[in-house]
């Protein structure tokens, strides 16, 4: 198993001479590793309190019951045990968190812990805090809750009957619908001359599952009222938004506090109703407490990615092989509460023709509860449903029509000189060159001697296939795009913050706004900060982690959705530019001279040509910190500047849903090879390439690590990695025993190649990346489609995650899929 | 889960009511019971040791009679709590008298298992539940001979 | 509730010892984490299956969240913090870095103890050999790559 790594033919970075050698673009050491490598990082769960109680929840064994009674006597009783509590006593502390939604879904009352009723097995109905996290868990076994079993829905076409309603208040599961219309799909169906109809195609319920569960440890300040969450939350200004209100305080009541991160990929985005519960009891039992998740709870009541179900997908196509465009009818199950969603209902839109030169596009949107976990945004959130939708049409058609999977992608992809490119929904594509990355990925499998292997794997008796994903990774929201859902949100564009300041002794120190989760930020913001600063990134000091009290935060800071190149990024850039400037003005100030004849190298501000007039960025520091008198009085300079960079967004135009929804768009293309072996279903990706172009790379080692860890999770998607209930409600899969993550034997041997297209938007030319690997799951089904079934024989790939024995049922009864596929030729 | 089956008594129907009525003598019949108390004749309440992987899974279960035609048919309703598991079960039977003295018992049940212990032992859970429910009914047999032979001896 | 038992246990743990009476019921991971305050090592998965506390008892490699504190009563135990020697990184350790074999670092203690573990076994692991012997643990991040890039490099 080999890794080769493909140069560019036409390096897209900066011509020779042009820009002095720097940091960026250069792999350096990470800065965070060395503490990391020594077990001497800091996770929340190693964050210890004199006197903590351990928080344990009871948990609801029902899909769907109404609460009776919660006895938490005995429990009290226990030696040892600190205190309860109770959905009674969360709904008299407490208003329900706020939703995004329009009613129905916005009536929705959601607690921190369950009032009246559960929703889902693991919905948490109590809460107990002991001294041991044994005591804690023996405590929670004897809190008696008395059950009235519901009836239950657990699909979401089942719960759009309304048979079963979730939440009475809302008084339908349907959290959010409307329909989408872009360009003119009747006349392209009109003009078409094959119709390709695709009865159903179903995106399973999968997480990414962090290593670390989530968790926190909360102290509350009785004198202030504030509390501090050491935890593990990824996106603690829209945390902070929620609990606020929610606990009716205001917002800088909030302290978060993290270090280091085991892993995030957007399920430690809705951590509010579980934090809210322990900041509750941090103040009611006048103690910090601790709450650590189990392996089990994470499965079954944190979060799960979206499950989406698209229904009567209409393409037509023209006789050459151009998809003119698709209509379907989506169905999203968002699980027994929709948090963070309804957002999922138009995230998808950011990417609405694929990497197509589709105009014409109608989707019909319905986002349902049904009795099973909640979701929140997972890596590659609700675009990776949509590609798997625009990927599954293009190789179907093909399939169906007889056409080449290559060429059609080819014929359809948005072309290199076509960008910015602007989608029928008014996204601005902003570069890129798909069809490039597509012959370096071919390249990479050697596709050249495809029939060869087709030939060879037959031989042995295997069935043989190859396969295209194609994505984008969409990175910096434009929060505006939430008002197509609910015009009454007050959130538009987006934001980040950094800090850099030079200290007293010359110290350069950076505070970022972000969430770090194994990014590397540090170490990327050090390159910036040196590039622009003329130090060194040893030089460079950036903390680690994220203090809501290091005052570096806004609105939207965190680590979510592909934006720290952009966004946190820009912010270090934009600070350190700045800072640049006043160091420039303070020397200048003290020799005497004007800023424009400074510069600053080799960690000295000093007079053009001139390497004896040097200041160093120590004596910079003391001059300004310390030993100040004489300064000019007009000399306004703090040598600490706090930059809030913000992308240049327009709030969308919420009749039409048209608008620019994000700002970059990386390229991830991936080329999958498989052998089935007809007799099991068992089947092996044999070859594998992911080719990326995420415009320019600050750090081209960081950019690998991410292509490489988000195709794994992508192929433990398409194969394994999927949560199955019972007919009770009952999670099948509750932890690493039977949901299958990739171990280092599973994975096949991976290739990986870039281009590099800048982006014409950003500061540093570089684009949001981390989350398209998706195309993994999009170029697994395609391999197994090409093995499976060709020109109108054979099953159908219709859901993402195809299991051996799911491979083996497609091959058994093809029937039963091949009718969900209709042709009409005119 | 649903799980169904009949089964022959080598006894007259009358007998085998008496004992499937018989909350005492049914405790007999039931596997890894520690203890039973019986608060009136239509509610019962056993605590149970299940086997199920290591050290076994106690459960406290209570019985509710929900419908009776005496001699024929009767219906219960058991609802068991224990550390990690809940159970719900309905469970009834028919009996029918049969050539040369013999009964005939049709019986199903509806069993119902939620908590982490039916997440993680779903895969196994057929296996244990047809080895409980043969115990069960070994067991029966037993009472029902045992009853049988009482009543001659009366 | 029954009365939880306890037992006094000694252990060496990186060359120091240590004298503790725990809950005959502690996990050994919860013994090394939060009585000895050693939070290298990781919890990931509570049933085995993850490998982020591995360590290594008396030279072989474990999951310390499958034994329980007492039964490591009288052992040597082995954890990462014991890798570097005075700030200096060993060998592997630095090749984890020089290959960017860590992105988040939640499963790097463990997963550098198995390497350690298969290291003192086979001085020179195919691919193969590596990838069996990390097996048992899980990464999210990486993909296993760099991880095996790493292990092969300190190998050498």
């Amino acid at each position: 198993m080999t890794e080769t790594t493909v140069a560019p033919e036409r390096p897209l970075v900066v011509e020779e001479g042009d820009v002095k050698p720097g940091f960026i673009g250069q792999s350096i050491p990470r800065k965070e590793d060395k503490r990391l490598v020594q077990g001497e990082g800091v996770f929340f769960d190693d964050v210890k309190r004199h006197e903590m109680g351990y928080v344990h929840f009871v948990r609801s064994p029902y899909a769907h019951a109404r609460i009776k009674s919660v006895d938490v006597a005995k429990a009290l009783e226990l030696d040892g045990v600190y205190g309860t509590l109770t959905g009674d006593e969360v709904a008299i502390l407490t208003d329900p968190f706020f939703e995004l939604s329009t009613p129905p879904g916005a009536n929705i009352k959601d607690y921190a812990l369950a009032v009246g009723r559960v929703r889902h097995v693991g919905d948490p109905v109590a809460a107990v805090v002991a001294r041991t996290r044994e005591l804690a868990r023996d405590a929670a076994e004897l809190v008696e809750v008395e059950y009235e079993p519901l009836p239950h829905v657990l699909d979401g076409e089942e719960s759009l009957k309304d048979e079963v309603v979730l939440h009475e208040d809302a008084g339908s599961n349907t959290v959010w619908s409307g329909v989408f219309d872009w360009g003119d799909f009747d006349a392209a169906l009109a003009d078409a001359d094959h119709v390709v109809r695709i009865e159903r195609l179903h995106f399973d319920r999968f997480s990414s599952t962090p290593l670390e569960c989530s968790g926190c440890l909360v102290e509350f300040n009785r004198g202030t009222g504030q509390w501090t969450i050491h935890g593990n939350h990824q996106m603690p200004g829209v945390g902070a938004i929620w609990m606020a209100p929610a606990l009716r305080v205001g917002i800088d009541k909030l302290r978060f506090v993290s270090q280091d991160i085991g892993g995030g990929f957007g399920n430690k985005i809705t951590l509010h109703p579980q934090y809210t519960a322990c900041c509750l009891l941090a103040r009611k039992l006048n103690r910090p407490v601790q709450w650590t998740e189990w392996r089990t709870d994470q499965h079954t009541a944190n979060t799960h990615g979206n499950e989406r179900t698209f229904l009567d997908v209409t393409v037509p196509v023209k006789a050459d092989g151009t998809m003119l465009g698709f209509s379907v009818r989506a169905i999203d199950d968002c699980g027994a509460f929709p948090r963070y969603e309804p957002l999922g209902c138009i995230i998808w839109a950011q990417v609405t023709p694929g990497c197509y030169r589709w105009r014409n596009i109608r989707v019909d949107f319905t986002q349902v509860c049904t009795n099973k976990s909640p979701v929140a945004p997972n890596r590659g959130y609700s675009r990776m449903q949509h590609l798997w939708l625009t990927e599954r049409i293009v190789d179907i058609v093909a399939g169906e029509l007889g056409l080449d999977p290559i060429e059609v992608r080819k014929k359809n992809y948005v072309k290199r000189d076509e960008f910015p490119y602007e989608t029928p929904n008014g996204c601005v594509y902003d570069s890129g060159d798909y069809a490039r990355c597509l012959d370096i990925a071919l390249d990479l499998i050697d596709y050249s001697s495809l029939e060869e292997k087709r030939r060879d794997a037959e031989s042995r008796g295997k069935r043989f296939g190859i396969g295209i994903g194609s994505t984008l990774d969409s990175g910096t929201n434009n929060f505006g795009q939430s008002m197509i859902i609910n015009p009454e949100l007050q959130f538009s564009g987006n934001n980040e913050v950094a800090t850099v300041k030079l200290d007293i002794f010359g110290e350069v120190v950076v505070t970022l706004g972000t969430v770090p989760q194994g990014q590397g930020h540090e170490t990327t913001s050090s390159q910036v900060v040196a590039e622009i600063l003329g130090c060194t990134p040893d030089d460079v000091n950036v903390r680690a982690g994220h203090d809501t009290y290091w005052n570096s935060t806004a609105g939207f800071s965190g680590t979510y959705a592909s934006q720290f190149a952009v966004t946190g990024l820009g912010a270090v850039k934009g600070a350190a530019d700045k800072l640049a400037g006043e160091m420039k003005q303070l020397a200048a100030a003290v020799f005497g001279c004007s800023p424009d004849d400074i510069e600053l190298v080799e960690s000295q501000a000093r007079i053009k040509g001139n390497p004896e007039a040097a200041l160093p960025f120590m004596a910079l520091g003391a001059i300004l910190n310390a030993n100040n008198a004489g300064l000019p009085p007009d000399l306004d300079v703090t040598l600490n500047i706090r930059y809030v960079y913000r992308p240049q967004f327009e709030k969308p135009d919420l009749e039409r849903k048209f608008g620019n929804l994000t700002l970059t768009y990386a390229t991830q293309i991936h080329a999958c090879a498989v052998e089935i072996d007809p007799e099991t279903g068992v089947y092996e990706i044999v070859d594998y390439a992911a080719v990326d172009d995420c415009g320019n790379r600050i750090h081209p080692q960081i950019v690998e690590g991410q292509v490489h860890g988000a195709t794994a999770q992508a192929l433990g998607a398409a194969t394994h990695e999927i949560f199955t209930y019972d007919e009770e409600g009952n999670l099948l899969t509750p932890n690493f025993y039977d949901y299958h993550v990739p171990h280092a034997l599973d994975m096949p041997p991976m290739k990986t190649g870039f281009i590099e297209s800048e982006s014409p938007f950003t500061t540093l030319g570089a684009k949001g990346m981390g989350e398209g690997g998706g195309a993994g799951i999009h170029a697994v089904c395609a391999a197994l489609q090409n093995a499976l079934g060709q020109r109108g024989e054979g099953p159908i790939v219709w859901r993402s995650c195809n299991p051996y024995e799911g491979v083996w049922d497609l091959l058994q009864k093809p029937e039963e899929t091949r009718k969900l596929v209709s042709v009409e030729s005119r | 889960m649903k799980v169904s089956g009949e089964r022959q008594f080598d006894a007259p129907r009358k007998t085998v009511w008496q004992v499937l009525n018989d909350p005492a003598q049914m405790a007999k019949t039931m596997p890894g019971v520690e203890s039973f108390d019986i608060q009136d004749d239509r509610h019962w309440r056993a605590h149970v040791k299940i086997p199920l992987g290591l050290g076994g899974l106690r459960m406290s279960i209570d019985f509710e009679k929900t419908e009776e035609r005496e001699p024929e048919f009767a219906m219960l309703h058991a609802k068991g709590n224990g550390v990690g598991a809940v159970m719900n079960m309905d469970t009834s039977f028919h009996l029918s008298e049969a050539a040369d003295g013999t009964t005939n018992m049709k019986w199903e049940a509806d069993v119902h298992l939620l908590g982490p212990v039916a997440s993680m032992g779903q895969r196994v859970l057929q296996p244990i539940v047809n080895q409980q429910v043969s115990q069960v009914l070994g067991a029966l047999e037993k009472q029902v001979q045992e009853a049988k032979q009482d009543e001659h001896r009366a | 509730m029954e009365a939880v038992s306890r037992k006094t246990i000694t252990v060496d743990v990186n060359g120091d010892q240590f004298e503790r009476e725990v809950d005959a019921r502690r996990l050994l991971i919860h013994f090394i984490r939060d009585d000895l305050d050693l939070t290298g090592s990781h919890i990931g998965c509570d049933t085995g299956n993850c490998g982020a506390c591995s360590v290594l008892l008396d030279g072989t490699l474990v999951k310390s969240c499958m034994l329980l504190a007492v039964q490591a009563d009288g052992a040597k135990i082995e954890t990462v913090e014991g890798l570097a020697r005075e700030g200096e990184l060993n060998g592997l350790q630095q090749a984890f870095s020089d290959h960017h074999a860590l992105q988040c670092g939640y499963c790097t203690p463990g997963m550098l103890m198995s390497a350690t573990a298969l290291l003192r076994q086979n001085k020179s692991p195919n691919e193969d050999e590596i990838r069996k012997g990390i097996q048992g643990n899980i990464c999210r991040c990486t993909g296993y790559v760099n991880i095996v890039e790493a292990i092969k490099a300190a190998a050498q």
